[in-house]
């Protein structure tokens, strides 16, 4: 679905813990409409790399522009305003707040784009499970829900693009199928989206390109097709570092 | 049984001006870790502005409201200048600087006003008591309780139905997914520091009307009761700060009415004594989780 120049530009990233080096120099881009999958072994530096982006993990080199404007530098409410968002690994809804609460947040950022708190409907007509439950502590949900919570939480702003961190973790295969379903349906309405996962399969069955990473580098990168039927990509995984 | 709601409603407007300074300390503690050690310097600073304001000769409710204003905006000011260049620093760096901020604004009343105290007399409705025929309540007793209780539903309806409010509750459990839900960290910060800053200002306003003057040491005492009520509470725990604070002052007043005249002079230590029993019962404090709030 690839059409004109790339939405989110990501050059020569490097991202450092004191002496560790998780991301070491990286360059991908994402083009509107497109969904790219991120995958890669534990540690590989994969939610470094997403969170670095976001300006929530330390840089120490390198270039992000994200919809023609430098974001390299900026805030990540300003970043977030601008129409890019994450869903965090682990999901990290806020546990004591109900799920409307959750959701009304969410809205915050997209206020410029014309979202407001209003636009629960929309998010709980994707999300049924959500809908019955809107004045729940979200800290009490299913792994599920939760998961579905986050993401809903990650539209709310009706961003332009939005980075997934592993969607899949920890939740039973039925219920990883529904987030994909979900997934995929936000691909249809054209939404752009840099995926991390773990699982895959499931990570390049909705995705137009993946790119593997180890050791922070990337080492391997194609249309999903050409890496679904590559063999060494088993070796990212395996081989790790 | 009259004595004993006497007593009662004096536990309560104490415990009620620990709440209001218990819960200020609990919102920065909760939003970013820092424990304040300057709040109690807002409470007499609240006090040397109210001075100020009667001596230009201005009506007291307009002393009251300058007080409160200047509590607030020095709370944003000492987050601006010592807390946000330390922001995500050390608990422990952050309470020395909170420690330094106490000590020179400490200095500075001493220098710049005066180390002995200065009267601030309040209107006659402040003193006098109410003959409800059971029992006699203080005036400034029933206004403090009013007064707390009021603060504490407008502080509620600020934290629960308010955006940016809901947004302080957010960052207590997670700032870097606030941020990311767009709200602005300085903005949310700030906004925490003047809620905190007015309620040090109100809870300021309640101590002094008791006193009667201000002395550069003033705040000094309550905010260490708030910071006891705070633990007591369960660190970070908004309701616990209040229910902590609320305890104290209750066991405060009941130990000093109850306790035999010549173990008086203990009375501090009994209640500490008991505070730590509580702690070593429930070491996580009447709210907390066992394990960290963050
Ligand atoms: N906050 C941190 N402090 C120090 N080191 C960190 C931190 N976060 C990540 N690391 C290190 O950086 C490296 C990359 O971690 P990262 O979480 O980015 O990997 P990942 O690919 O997302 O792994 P996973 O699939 O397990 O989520 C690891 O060696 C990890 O130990
Ligand atoms: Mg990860």
């Amino acid at each position: 679905m690839a059409n004109g120049a790339p939405l989110l530009e990501v050059s020569d990233l490097n991202v450092a813990y004191g002496a560790v080096r998780a991301v070491r120099g990286v360059s991908l881009s994402v083009a509107e409409g497109e969904v790219v999958s991120l995958l890669g072994a534990n540690g590989a530096g994969k939610s470094s790399l997403l969170n670095a982006i976001m300006r929530l993990a330390p840089k120490t080199g390198g270039r992000v522009t994200f919809d023609g404007r430098d974001i390299t530098d900026m805030d990540p409410e300003r970043i977030a305003a601008a129409g890019l968002t994450i869903v965090f690994e682990g999901r990290r809804v806020f546990p004591k707040l109900s799920v409307s609460e959750n959701l009304l947040l969410g809205a915050l950022a997209g206020r410029r784009r014309g979202a407001n708190g209003r636009d629960q409907g929309r998010i709980y007509e994707m999300f049924p499970a959500l809908a019955d439950r809107q004045s729940q502590l979200a800290g009490t949900l299913s792994g599920g829900e939760q998961q579905m919570l986050a993401i809903g939480r990650a539209l709310m702003s009706k961003p332009k693009m939005v980075l997934m961190d592993e969607p899949s973790l920890g939740l039973a295969p039925k219920i990883v199928d529904e987030v994909f379903e979900r997934i995929e349906r936000l691909k249809a309405e054209g939404m752009t989206m840099l995926i991390v996962e773990q699982n895959v399969a499931m990570g390049l069955s909705v995705a137009d390109r993946g790119l593997v990473l180890s050791s922070g580098q990337v080492v391997q990168q194609g249309t999903a097709a050409e890496l679904a039927a590559s063999d060494s990509l088993t070796d990212a995984y395996v081989g790790g570092s | 049984m009259d004595i004993f709601l006497q007593q009662l409603v004096n536990g309560l407007s104490l415990g009620g001006t620990y709440a209001l300074l218990a819960i200020g300390l609990a919102i920065i503690y909760s939003i970013m870790g820092l424990i304040n050690f300057a709040h109690g310097d807002l409470m007499t600073l609240t006090g040397y502005a109210m001075i100020g304001v009667v001596a230009l000769g201005l009506p007291f409710p307009v002393a009251i409201l300058c007080g409160l204003v200047a509590a607030t905006l020095a709370a944003m000011a000492m987050e601006r200048i010592a807390f946000r260049p330390l922001r995500g620093a050390s608990g422990a760096s952050m309470l020395l600087s909170s420690l330094a901020v106490s000590t020179v604004l400490h200095i500075a009343f001493q220098v710049l006003i005066s180390a002995r105290p200065q009267a601030l007399p309040f209107p006659p409705m402040f003193s006098g008591a109410m003959d409800l025929g059971f029992a006699r309540i203080g005036n400034i007793q029933a206004i403090s309780i009013v007064v707390a209780v009021l603060a504490l539903i407008v502080v509620n309806a600020i934290l629960y139905r308010l955006p940016l409010g809901i947004a302080i509750r957010a960052a207590a459990q997670d700032f870097d997914a606030t941020r990311v839900m767009g709200v602005q960290a300085n903005r949310l910060i700030s906004l925490a520091f003047g809620l905190s800053g007015v309620l040090a200002g109100i809870a300021g306003v309640l101590w002094i009307a008791q006193r009667g003057s201000v002395d550069p040491a003033l705040g000094f005492n309550p905010v260490i009761k708030a910071f006891i009520a705070v633990t007591l509470g369960g660190l970070g725990s908004l309701q616990g700060a209040v229910l902590g604070g609320l305890f104290l002052g209750l066991l405060e007043v009941f130990l000093r009415a109850y306790l035999p005249e010549d173990t008086l002079p203990y009375r501090e230590a009994v209640a500490l004594t008991l505070v730590v029993f509580v702690l070593l019962f429930r070491p996580q404090g009447f709210m907390g989780k066992s394990e960290a709030v963050r």
